[in-house]
């Protein structure tokens, strides 16, 4: 599964111990064009003007939540496609049907590894 | 562990403190307004992100504990079930017991034996949250669509899939698969129910124009679809044109337009120690602008008539300026709001008044009044001090307190705010006040005074008695106030910071202390002394005052000297003979002599000693310089500092200097 390893990654999560974890995670991938921001709002700013290829976004965040951020990015004319991997503590069914609702382009659950990472990563950027 | 992993192990530790630090407030709050699903969501989330975090750091006992308290947070913030107090009790102790078990982390490294009492604290926690639904606290643990993950995937299928139902919206760019997708993909759902999940979507947006009715979205049965067989997914991949295959519906005009607003990060966390830095070499420019401006002024009274001395005065005076700036800037960025210190307290007080059965309202006011981070480090403990006095000393109880006409509530208050380069903070009681008769009883009872003196003392005096050490005046010392710890330590902690503490009192309404610290403790103001030509300097704030004496006054008692003031016997210590200066050691007992001295008394927790100098120099602002590990042997000494002149002056300690002429 060729990843393509220099998209530009943009981490949203408000607990910078988090964004941490998964950069770190990213970089073990082999990712090295990172960017963090620490809620919805600056999220949305820096997307709006980042040119990033891909989000990875926490769910529950105070503020704006992760699908709040992804529903203000798929009614925008530039940015609506932005491929979005949302991170969940559950994986319940009525959570993943809000996702599907929402336009996620996939979720994880936490805590996951590296591999599972790139799986789910995959899954998004078919070859 | 690499470097890389201890430092987010750094960096939890830090912030799931901060976390859990926050949350004490919200549980306050919390117990005010019980139902106020913002602050649950709050601390809902708090012990959720924690677990999360720690999920991937793999601290198994916080994952299990914090799981535990999330499940019961859950249940309250979706209305399940109403906060009592006994929950909220359990809460603190669970949020509690989560710092402990950090702070484990901090210091050994690894998480260790849980605590003795955790698997109790699980246990009535899953009870709490309804005896009969007690999850087990494994995070992986939940029914979810995730489990197929990897093994369901079948290629014949997926490849003709992502053909179709990738997201046609954009053809030209890279193809991406959508959630939906994904899980039709692994069989995790069947394209029937993802189609009514769409269908849904669709009429959840037309919904929000008109009619309220919305389709539930827990109706939907997402078990894993029927077809599972390669073939037959194969063939409908093949023949049925997918309904997925669709753009994924865009809604566009109807929820908020996307603000292009210029949120940027707007703050940057630096290590303490970078600061220190910084402040360290400020200290140093500091100093040499003193030289400078030393020189420069010698230079100019010794070359009036020269343009360039001028010139360079002006120039010395504009760099003094700026160094000046420069210094409270750098201060600045290591200020932090009291309400670091002051956020604990409410806990705090509502503990301790549940304990004694107290009504008290604690107030605070100024939290945001901003401090040194090393000053602020050092106020903690004595105001935990002040408070729990006020509590369990000050405020009666609530009979006490009808009977004496009062509101059944008592209230203290905790106020921070600023005065010039001083913060003053203040803990003020409506209790029952401290009557300066009975502390002169107390101290005459307790030999700390005689009795002709008490009766001579003031009441304001009377009531700084009680920072004398061993000073109770409760006969028994209660669990919360503590023995042995006294109001001489908090004294003394306060003066370690340069600081000053006052107390008012009026008997049946109430205490006041107040505290005044300096906003650094970096920079003090000195004496300058000198003896034998050695130079020395004393914080000015221990000095009480000056006397100039004439030797032949000095008196010995038991080969120790001291001087009567006013009445009162002072001893004396010799800066000479302490440091070894004197040429001739015993100078200060044989040759009593018409020779002036002055003497610097200096008072630590109404402890006075009169040190003699042979001269005062002056005031000077100066910069601590920390002696590093230069082993001193006698620890009269807290630092050190370059003066304007350029010389090393040390700086003396003067609670040891204090402690030196008791021990004699």
């Amino acid at each position: 599964m060729a990843i393509d390893l220099s998209m530009k990654i943009l981490i949203v999560d408000d607990f910078s111990t988090m964004r941490r974890i998964i950069k770190n995670i990213l970089k073990q991938i082999g990712f090295a064009n990172i960017d963090e921001a620490e809620n919805g709002e600056i999220a949305l700013s820096k997307i709006i003007d980042g040119d990033y290829d891909f989000v990875i976004s926490d769910w529950n965040m105070p503020e704006m939540s992760g699908i709040e951020l992804l529903k203000k990015v798929r009614t925008s004319e530039t940015v609506k496609d932005l491929p979005f991997l949302m991170v969940t503590a559950e994986s319940k069914k009525e959570n993943v049907i809000e996702a599907v609702k929402a336009g996620v382009n996939n979720y994880i659950v936490k805590p996951f590894t590296a591999e599972v990472l790139q799986e789910k990563i995959s899954k998004i950027f078919p070859d | 562990m690499d470097d890389s992993m201890q430092e987010i192990v750094d960096d939890f530790i830090q912030e799931a403190l901060e976390l859990l630090e926050s949350l004490n407030e919200n549980f306050i709050e919390l117990e005010k307004q019980p139902d106020n699903k913002d602050i649950l969501n709050t601390i809902f989330r708090a012990a959720h992100t924690i677990k999360g975090s720690a999920g991937f750091l793999g601290f198994q006992n916080i994952i299990e504990l914090a799981h535990s308290a999330e499940n019961i947070l859950n249940k309250l913030r979706q209305g399940e079930m109403v906060l009592t107090a006994e929950m909220t009790d359990y809460l603190l102790k669970t949020m509690d017991t989560l710092k402990a078990m950090i702070i484990t982390i901090s210091e050994t490294g690894t998480e260790g034996n849980p605590p003795i009492d955790n698997t109790k604290l699980i246990k009535k926690l899953n009870e709490m949250s309804e005896g009969s639904d007690i999850e087990t606290p494994s995070p992986k643990e939940e029914s979810s669509l995730s489990e197929g993950e990897g093994g369901g995937i079948d290629p014949a299928c997926s490849e003709g899939q992502h053909a179709r139902l990738a997201d046609g919206s954009d053809s030209g760019k890279k193809k991406t698969k959508n959630l939906g997708d994904i899980l039709l993909e692994d069989n995790l759902i069947s394209k029937e129910e993802l189609e009514q999940i769409y269908r849904e979507k669709e009429e959840e947006e037309r919904g929000r124009k008109g009619s309220e009715e919305k389709p539930k979205a827990e109706s939907v049965d997402i078990e894993p679809p029927p077809v599972t067989k390669a073939e037959a997914t194969v063939e409908e991949c093949r023949n049925k044109p997918s309904p997925v295959s669709k753009p994924l519906p865009v809604v566009p005009q109807k929820l908020a337009p996307v603000h292009m607003s210029e949120i940027k990060e707007t703050t940057v966390r630096v290590g303490i120690e970078r600061l220190d830095n910084v402040m360290n070499l400020v200290g140093e420019l500091v100093l040499a602008r003193n030289r400078l401006f030393n020189i420069s002024s010698k230079l100019e009274s010794k070359y009036a008539d020269d343009d360039l001395s001028s010139v360079l005065a002006q120039v010395v005076a504009n760099l003094s300026l700026v160094t000046t700036d420069l210094q409270l800037a750098v201060m600045k960025t290591r200020m932090q709001p009291v309400k670091k210190v002051f956020s604990k307290f409410p806990r705090m007080v509502r503990d301790l008044s549940r304990e004694l059965d107290k009504d008290i309202d604690l107030q605070i006011f100024g939290e945001e009044t901003e401090l040194d981070k090393s000053v602020i480090e050092e106020i903690g403990d004595p105001l935990v001090h002040l408070i729990r006095n006020s509590v369990d000393h000050g405020i009666e109880d609530k009979e006490g307190r009808i009977k004496n006409g009062k509101p059944e509530r008592g209230t203290i208050k905790l106020v921070a705010e600023h005065e010039g380069n001083y913060i003053i903070i203040s803990v003020t009681d409506d209790g029952g006040g401290i009557d300066a008769n009975i502390i002169k009883r107390k101290a005459v009872e307790k030999g700390v005074i005689d009795e002709k003196t008490a009766i001579s003392l003031s009441d304001k005096d009377a009531l700084n008695l009680i920072f004398t050490p061993g000073f109770s005046t409760k006969d028994e010392a209660t669990e919360i106030s503590g023995r042995g710890v006294g109001m001489d330590v908090v004294k003394t902690n306060i003066q370690k910071l340069n600081g000053i503490i006052e107390i008012e009192s009026k008997p049946g309404r109430g205490s006041d202390i107040i505290l005044k610290l300096p906003l650094t403790v970096a920079i003090i103001q000195t004496l300058i002394v000198g003896v034998e030509g050695q130079v020395f300097a004393i914080p000015l704030n221990s000095i009480v005052e000056t006397l100039r004496i004439k030797e032949s006054t000095i008196q010995t008692i038991d080969k120790h000297e001291v001087i009567n003031l006013r009445e009162s016997v002072l001893s004396l210590l010799r800066l000479g003979n302490e440091f070894e200066i004197y040429e001739n050691a015993d100078k200060g007992f044989s040759s009593y002599t018409d020779k002036e001295i002055y003497v610097v008394v200096v008072a630590l927790a109404e402890k006075k000693v009169g040190i003699a100098v042979d001269n005062l120099y002056g005031q000077e602002e100066v910069v601590i310089k920390s002696l590093g590990d230069y082993e001193l042997g006698y620890k009269g000494i807290s630092g050190a500092t370059i003066t304007g002149d350029g010389k090393v002056v040390l700086i003396i300690d003067v609670a040891s200097m204090i402690e030196a002429v008791k021990i004699k």
